[in-house]
């Protein structure tokens, strides 16, 4: 036991907070988040160069083989300084379902590249009217000739404008497949909401689900160009640009099935833990820059003759800002560790996906103590940022809004805090 | 970072568990329900324990420590916490008061006042707040007047933990020179109990009987052999000892074990389904997690030769606020059933378990520093915010 950070560790952080604030300031963001395309070659360039894009691939296909825990210190200092960048989706998440659900030729041929940052991918599994990436997918794979054909509609996909392939996330008709171990197949009919796990004890939902529903989930490969594929641009205020991709009879070869439907579901599931820990870092880091921001304007701000951090109503918040936060950050660091720990390479460096998808909710009490709290806890480090600034944190030119704008993006991200409790409780036998 | 126990740690933390089991009555309801018959077992448990080199670990082995480590040192502290502190008063002896003789004391001190301590023989109650110096620490009016080879001390203390247990020693903090200014010339004393001029009022308290007190001293000699750390330099010596022991009680841990106990409850008694209760309980062993987490995070500095004081602040903020909100969202899921919670009342849902965790729980925000004096440093200390009234 012990929960200091290693010495590599600290120079990672200390290398991206650097890199970020001399590349990336607030300004910049602002531009970028104006621009068409979204984010910053520069920075990405400068990503890939650092390793980041690679830090967690296998050995094998050019990655440094690194664990989720060096990701989230890096993933932090990227979010404290607001950096649009396809890091997350690309080369955590959508690398991830490829590295775990891929044939040994689809993951020779997009690994190495999402590696080196020379390809981007993105997972695209939202569809309208969705509460969480964990629910089943309406868009349908159905027999056609040789191959099949893809139909349907995703919103929120990141960064599908740049990338080279969307792993998109299926229903496959015809194809029954038991439900698989988190119970991603169960849904609550009409809610849009997924409910977590497969035996959940509650009696009027996840019944009708996985096998029974006549359908499995899958994973195919598409090609953004392809005909019948439609990107239009959406805005969340997220500070990233996100997309509507419409699928109209799309054409998929045997080659662009992702995996078996059996293991789409567990390794979706681990793809999708692997990218809350992430992203939950990143918010972290705007969360902290949004205290920083906070303690600034206290010290500095002056009312009734004196600043305003000399009032223990506004000193309380900032503090109460520091304990949420670090609350926040160990969670998420016991996440990424679980997360390693559970799906540990082998002695050799292999990474063996069969054998790493044997237990997909080895680290479900972490990964879920981690974002629960981190939504309802970031919700209250702005609410706090936010009175503390008074009205010129509500204006666009100051920079808390970049940060509080991603903050509420984050909370309705990758499970909300009900979902992710609902989850725990499964944990706790109830 | 490592977030895993060796595995000799965990083997050392079952041993422990198979003990208590052993030992504890089966009917051990924890040293802080309405049984003062629980004292007495505490101090033989303690010799028990203080036999098996248990009670101090983590010690040097010339005080009677094992120096195990400061890891089995937390999971013992973890399992004594979650299981209602058997060991009584004696807990604050390795919490702080023991630590703090190792770190200030003379060699002397140290071979007279630590191997009672691991021997579990010796109860030691504390001074530090007065009717008018609360928070306000600094402004205490305990005098202690210089004479050479021994002080003499009157004044008054409140809120003295265990003091009529009886406690054996006194750790307190007077002060020896009014003129050097408000946090200068305090210094601290250890002081016998059985010495002349000392009255213990007990202060009956919503927990039941008697663990608070007023300590009447009036002319107490006290030889100059126990003055601990430097003359007038007290406030440092506190503040140090107040940063262990804000972390020394692992409150989650009997948090975590009473959001255990009421998950047997709900699925015992077929509420385990309801959303409401499912959602509470689940975010309430959350907390567990992230208080335990920061309490390990302020450990892991201490063990790297720092001194934590925002770190062990934060920790004992999440888990005070836990221990509390344990206590009220178990009492909200029992409904009125819970409103029997004295463990001999037939009927008492988990025997007041539940209930009793409110009611301890009123002062865990107000003692050794209350919440918004915690905030206060870490304002001051991990954020430079400007002093605050």
């Amino acid at each position: 036991m012990d929960l200091t950070l290693s010495g590599e560790q600290r120079l990672l952080a200390d290398t991206v907070r650097d890199l970020v604030e001399r590349e990336c300031p607030p300004d910049l963001v602002r531009e970028i988040e104006k621009s068409e395309r979204g984010f910053g070659d520069g920075h990405w360039k400068t990503l890939a160069d650092l390793g980041l894009t690679g830090l967690l691939l296998p050995e094998e296909h050019g990655g440094a083989g690194q664990g989720v825990l060096d990701l989230v210190v890096a993933a932090e200092e990227l979010g404290r300084g607001a950096m649009p960048t396809p890091l997350l989706a690309s080369a955590v998440f959508a690398a991830a379902v490829i590295d775990l659900a891929g044939s040994a030729a689809q993951r020779a041929r997009w690994l190495p590249a999402i590696g080196a940052g020379t390809a981007i991918a993105t997972v695209a599994v939202l569809e309208p009217g969705a509460r969480d990436e964990w629910g089943a997918p309406d868009a349908a794979l159905t027999p056609h000739g040789a191959g099949h054909r893809l139909t349907g509609t995703k919103i929120l996909v990141p960064y599908a404008h740049v990338a080279d392939v969307l792993v998109i996330t299926v229903k496959v008709a015809g194809v029954a497949v038991a439900g698989s171990v988190l119970g991603t197949d169960a849904s609550t009919p009409g809610a849009g909401m997924s409910t977590p796990g497969a035996d959940v004890s509650t009696p009027d939902v996840g019944v009708a689900a996985g096998a029974g529903s006549g359908g499995g989930r899958g994973l195919v490969l598409v090609d953004p160009g392809a005909p019948g594929v439609t990107l239009r641009r959406q805005h969340d205020g997220g500070g990233e640009p996100v997309f509507e991709v419409v699928l109209r009879d799309v054409e998929v070869n045997a080659e662009d099935l992702l995996g078996t439907p059996a293991a789409a579901g567990p390794a979706l599931a681990v793809a999708l833990d692997r990218m809350t820990v992430a992203s939950t870092a990143y918010a972290i880091g705007g969360a902290q820059r949004a205290l920083d921001l906070s303690v600034e304007h206290a010290r500095s701000r002056r009312q009734f003759g004196q600043p305003i951090g000399a009032f223990q109503s506004v000193a309380h918040r900032c503090v109460d800002m520091l304990t949420d936060v670090e609350a926040c950050r160990y969670l998420c660091y016991q996440a990424a560790w679980k997360l390693d720990a559970a799906w540990k390479l082998d002695a050799a460096g292999k990474v063996d996906a069969a054998g790493r998808l044997d237990a997909p909710g080895a680290a479900d009490f972490e990964v879920a103590a981690a974002k629960s709290f981190a939504n309802d806890a970031i919700r209250r480090v702005f609410t706090h940022a936010h009175q503390v600034h008074g009205a010129i944190g509500f204006s666009m030119e100051h920079d808390l809004q970049l940060h509080s704008r991603r903050g509420k993006t984050f909370e309705l991200s990758y499970g909300g805090s009900t979902w992710h409790r609902e989850r725990v409780a499964r944990g706790l036998d109830l | 970072m490592d977030f895993e126990f060796t595995e000799d740690d965990r083997a050392f933390g079952r041993r422990f568990a198979e003990l208590l089991d052993e030992k504890l009555p089966t009917d051990w309801q924890g040293f802080f329900a309405e049984d003062r018959e629980a004292l007495a077992f505490t101090r033989e448990f303690c010799r028990d324990l203080g036999r098996a080199g248990l009670l101090t670990v983590s010690w040097p082995l010339e005080y009677g420590g094992q120096e195990a480590g400061v890891w089995k040192q937390t999971l013992l502290r973890e399992l004594m916490t979650a299981s209602g502190e058997p060991r009584g008063p004696q807990y604050m002896n390795l919490n702080y008061i023991g630590p703090l003789i190792m770190k200030f004391g003379t060699a002397e001190q140290k071979a007279r006042f630590l191997p009672p301590m691991a021997r579990g023989e010796v109860i030691w109650t504390q001074g530090f707040s007065e009717p008018d110096a609360g928070s306000d620490l600094a402004a205490l009016r305990t005098r202690a007047v210089d004479h050479g080879d021994h002080f003499l001390v009157t004044g008054q203390k409140i809120w003295s933990s265990y003091a009529d247990s009886p406690a054996d020693w006194n750790l307190l903090l007077v002060r020896t020179n009014p003129d050097a200014g408000r946090r200068r010339g305090m210094s601290v004393l250890l002081v016998d109990m059985a010495s002349p001029g000392i009255t213990v009022r007990p202060i009956e308290s919503m927990g039941g009987w008697h663990e608070i007190n007023e300590v009447f001293y009036d002319e107490v000699r006290v030889p100059r052999d126990c003055l601990l750390g430097p003359l007038d330099e007290g406030w440092g010596v506190i503040g140090s000892g107040l940063t262990l022991e804000r972390i020394g009680i692992p409150r989650y841990a009997r948090a975590q074990r009473v959001v255990e106990r009421l998950c047997d409850h709900v699925r015992e008694t077929g509420r385990a389904a309801e959303p409401d209760v499912r959602q509470k309980l689940a975010d309430l062993r959350v907390r567990c997690e992230a208080a335990k987490l920061l309490a390990y995070r302020a450990i892991s500095l201490v063990a790297a030769g720092a001194n934590p004081s925002a770190e062990a602040s934060t920790a004992r903020i999440h888990a005070t606020l836990l221990e509390q909100a344990v206590g009220h969202v178990g009492l909200e899921i029992l409904g009125a059933s819970g409103r029997l919670g004295s463990p001999s009342e037939d009927h008492a849902p988990l025997h007041g378990l539940v209930k009793q965790q409110w009611v301890h729980n009123i002062p865990a925000t107000i003692g050794a520093g209350t919440l918004e004096i915690q905030k206060n440093i870490i304002a001051q200390t991990a954020l430079g915010l400007p002093r605050s009234r």
